[in-house]
């Protein structure tokens, strides 16, 4: 489907969830979460590191979505405008953790990640992410959403920049910071070493 | 092997999934007869950036700009043609037609005629659409034609619009077309590829009546099998019909009909810059030397004179350095007068030029953001237009 389609699609999607067209609001409804809910799932795991939440944390985007979808204005993405609310809840749910989290682990570990793949490089993947999470968990939150959406989850300097609302250039120091926290860990951790070094970062 | 591949999603179970759904779907009905959230915060702040925005104009300025008047077109009977930087407009013989941009978005609203415009995508712009009676077509991108006598229709050429008429929503793709009459909403199907011409000029429910007037435009024709105007196709009569598809086909020494090519695809970019470097420069004070010493004269006027006469000085020393291919001292010149005369009468020339210099070398951050200055303070339509397509550039 061409970006083109895939907007104009968007445009009615968002006027039938509203209402303005005749027909199934509830469909409507479905349709947007359907078409959405594997891309903020992405994201949202990827910045958060498992899938720990994970189902409060979808609602609250998508309650989110659906009842602020009137102040949508048509000429930004809805991608990218289901992003920043989907990035705003990741923000809440890391202060949750770190204010509910009193006693870190002995090792910081976070708990659950899933890594597919054949049994002793799959161990040795799953312990090289949960060390990868848990040294994202030193970071500022700000750092850790730009590192995890544009080392991660893939997308670019200027993508991550209009989902969390700063500039390009803040965005780079902030992913850049990410790195050299990462470095200075996997200079401490074999393990980290070698999972980034095959991970192709920092 | 990057950390994408090495951090996969593991996905939820489908009953979760589904749990899920019925939970977020339950609270949209609430959700969309909910009033849009208030949010005191920022209109207390926009007030108050208003008003220091307000006093700060004031003081700087005798009076403030009034808003841009409406572009009001009545075409001639050759027809009428408006370039808006991001979007073009031809008009057929007889059309009246007025443009207004609320919001920095293009708002044309056809009175009578027809009118076909080739739009650059939408995407991150203000919003772009037609209104022709109580229809209004939206657009995302695209060519295509509106004509109101006195029935609505909507002809896409290529790219998608939007159509809405009492509240229900029409998509029409390249080759669809669209009529208001009856009342009746009727799309007609996409043209086949392999269809050619004739069937991108097909009616909706086989009927010659409403198509026959859409293909009937005299000076507006699209190319159905490439989607582009025709370049060089003869404007025909009002009144009479081109015989579809031998108009613009070009033929060869013999007078036989070549099969028709397609254009080479533009470069957004080198467009771009070409139509940067259209917009002309406006001209400096004259000065009674050339060259070198012209650039001595404006520097020691710079220095010397005082108010309105020292920045009018400052431009001609820009543009003399700048005609003289000194764009690095003609860049620290024009610097040097949004500095000193931040409100000066050549300020808008200024920072166009300053615009063309930074965006010679490179589409980069620099010259992202004297567009965006530019776009921002100019009246000028077609300009702002050109540095609103500049900010956009990746």
């Amino acid at each position: 489907m061409s970006t083109q389609a895939a907007y104009l699609e968007d445009v009615v999607l968002v006027e039938r969830c509203l209402g303005r067209v005749t027909g199934a609001q509830e469909a409507a409804a479905r349709d947007l979460f359907r078409r959405y809910r594997g891309r903020v799932h992405a994201a949202l795991y990827r910045i958060l590191g498992g899938n720990a939440d994970m189902e409060d944390l979808l609602q609250e985007t998508f309650v989110q979505v659906f009842a602020s979808l009137k102040s949508w204005r048509a000429e930004a993405s809805l991608a990218t405008w289901i992003d920043r609310i989907a990035v705003r809840v990741a923000y809440r749910a890391i202060g949750r953790r770190r204010a509910r989290i009193d006693q870190p682990s002995p090792d910081g570990v976070t708990p659950e990640v899933a890594v597919h793949g054949d049994a002793p490089g799959a161990l040795l993947a799953k312990d090289g992410v949960r060390r990868l999470y848990a040294a994202l968990d030193r970071l500022p939150p700000a750092s850790r959403v730009a590192f995890a959406l544009h080392e991660i989850d893939g997308r670019s300097m200027a993508e991550v920049a209009e989902v969390t609302g700063a500039s390009v250039t803040a965005t780079k120091l902030r992913v850049w910071r990410a790195r050299r926290t990462l470095e200075a860990a996997a200079a401490r951790d074999p393990v980290l070493r070698e999972f980034l070094r095959d991970g192709g970062a920092p | 092997m990057t950390l994408r591949d090495r951090v996969p999603v593991e996905d939820l179970a489908p009953e979760a999934w589904r749990h899920l759904e019925q939970r977020v779907v339950a609270h949209v009905g609430d959700a969309a007869a909910a009033p849009a959230p208030r949010r005191w915060w920022p209109a207390l702040a926009a007030v108050a950036a208003a008003g220091a925005i307000a006093a700060a104009v004031l003081a700087t300025r005798p009076t403030a700009p009034p808003p841009p008047r409406p572009l009001v077109i009545a075409a001639d009977d050759r027809g009428a043609h408006v370039d808006l930087g991001d979007a073009v407009i031809d008009a057929e013989p007889g059309t009246r037609f007025e443009v207004t941009r609320p919001d920095g978005g293009v708002r044309v609203a056809l009175a009578v005629g027809a009118v076909a415009l080739e739009v650059a995508p939408r995407r991150g712009r203000p919003p772009l659409w037609v209104v022709a009676d109580d229809v209004t077509v939206r657009v995302v991108g695209t060519a295509f034609t509106v004509r109101r006598d006195p029935t609505v229709q909507v002809a896409v050429s290529h790219g998608v619009v939007q159509v809405e008429r009492a509240g229900a929503l029409v998509a029409l793709r390249a080759g669809e077309r669209w009529s208001s009459d009856a009342g009746v909403i009727a799309v007609a199907p996409p043209a086949p590829p392999t269809a050619g011409a004739t069937d991108a000029r097909r009616t909706i429910d086989g009927a010659a009546s409403a198509d026959d007037r859409l293909a009937g435009g005299p000076a507006i024709d699209f190319d159905p099998l490439t989607g582009r105007r025709r370049v060089g196709a003869p404007p025909t009569a009002p009144g009479t019909r081109p015989t579809p598809g031998a108009g613009a086909a070009p033929r060869d020494h013999g007078g036989n009909a070549k099969p028709p090519t397609a254009p080479p695809p533009a470069d957004p970019v080198t467009d771009l810059r070409r139509a940067l470097a259209s917009q002309p420069i406006p001209a400096g004070p004259p000065t009674t030397a050339r060259g070198a010493e012209a650039i001595a004269e404006l520097q020691r006027a710079s220095v010397t004179e005082r108010g309105p006469a020292a920045a009018t000085a400052l431009w001609g020393l820009a543009r003399a350095q700048w005609a003289g291919g000194r764009a690095a001292e003609a860049l620290r010149s024009l610097d040097g007068y949004l500095r000193r005369f931040p409100g000066g009468a050549e300020s808008d020339a200024v920072s166009w030029l300053r615009l063309r210099l930074l965006c010679n070398r490179d589409f980069d951050d620099a010259c992202r953001a004297a567009a965006h200055t530019y776009a921002t303070r100019t009246d000028d339509p077609t300009r702002r237009a050109l540095a609103v397509r500049v900010t956009e550039t990746r």
